[in-house]
C-alpha cells in the first residue's frame, strides 16, 4: 500500500492510514485504553512496520471506524467531495490499484467529452494467502494474539 | 461533526447489569468470537456514492483534523483502516 500511495502521489490521490482498535491485542501491543498509548502504537506501526503514508487516530471509542462498518483492515478510496467510490472489507494492494487506475480513467473520460453516468457493481476480489507470514507477523503481537486466532480458527 | 460517541452500553451478566463505555467494549482485551464479532459490520456500512458523515481525527503529534478536511486535499484518497495488531 506504501507503493501505491507513492505511485499514484503525482496524479492527485491522497493515502492515508487510519489507526483503529488492535484487531488482535498481545502481550507486547495490549488493547487501548488511552489517546497516548494508540499515538504509542501507530508510531510503532511507522517505525516498525513501516507504514510511511500519514497515519490519523480515531476517537478511542472508534466512532469513526465503527461508522464504516469496523472491519479489521479494510479500505475505502473517497473523492474530494466525500462521497465512497471503492470500498473494500479486506485490504487488498491489487485491488486498490486496479480500482484507482478504473478511476483515473474516468476522469479523463469526462475530460474528454465523455457524457458518463455511474452505477453500482459488486466484484469478488482475491487476494493472496500466506498463512505462515500471517502468524509470523501475529506473533509480534505476542504469544497471547497467537493462542486466540488458533482457537477461534481452530488451527494447530 | 459525528465526534465520538459517550453512550454507553449495558452488558448483561445473568441478572447483573454492569454499564461499560463504548470505548471499553470496542478496544477488546481478547480476540474471542463474544468480543469482536459484534463490531464486523461492512454490511452495514454507508452506501458507495452518498456523502459520508464527518469525523475528528489526529496525526501523531496530537493535532486535531477531521476526514472530510484530509479528502478535501487530493482527487480521490485512499483511506485505509487497521492497527499493528
Amino acid at each position: 500500500m506504501n507503493k501505491i500511495a507513492d505511485d499514484f502521489s503525482s496524479k492527485n490521490i491522497g493515502s492515508i492510514f487510519v489507526y483503529t482498535n488492535e484487531a488482535h491485542p498481545g502481550e507486547n501491543y495490549p488493547h487501548l485504553t488511552s489517546m497516548q498509548q494508540k499515538t504509542t502504537h501507530a508510531k510503532a506501526l511507522r517505525d516498525v512496520l513501516g507504514v510511511n503514508r500519514p497515519i490519523l487516530l480515531d476517537a478511542l471509542d472508534g466512532a469513526c471506524h465503527r461508522y464504516f462498518g469496523s472491519m479489521p483492515n479494510m479500505t475505502w478510496i473517497f473523492n474530494r467531495a466525500g462521497i465512497p467510490v471503492y470500498k473494500s472489507d479486506w485490504t487488498d494492494a491489487n485491488s486498490v490499484r486496479n480500482s484507482l487506475e478504473y478511476l483515473l480513467n474516468v476522469v479523463q473520460r469526462r475530460k474528454a467529452g465523455v457524457r458518463l453516468a455511474p452505477f453500482s457493481v459488486e466484484r469478488l476480489d482475491y487476494r493472496e494467502s500466506d498463512r505462515a507470514a500471517f502468524y509470523k507477523r501475529l506473533a509480534e503481537n505476542g504469544p497471547k494474539a497467537v493462542d486466540e486466532f488458533r482457537k477461534v480458527f481452530g488451527e494447530n | 461533526m459525528h465526534g465520538s460517541e459517550d453512550v454507553e452500553i449495558i452488558n448483561v451478566h445473568g441478572r447483573m447489569k454492569t454499564p461499560k463505555k463504548m470505548s471499553d467494549l470496542y478496544n477488546y482485551d481478547e480476540f474471542v468470537p463474544e468480543k469482536f464479532e459484534r463490531w464486523m459490520r461492512f454490511d452495514k456500512s454507508p452506501a458507495l456514492g452518498l456523502k459520508v458523515n464527518n469525523f475528528n481525527l489526529w496525526d501523531l503529534e496530537g493535532i486535531q483534523t477531521n476526514l472530510v478536511e484530509i479528502l478535501d486535499q487530493s482527487q480521490f484518497t485512499v483511506v485505509e483502516f487497521g492497527s499493528f495488531t
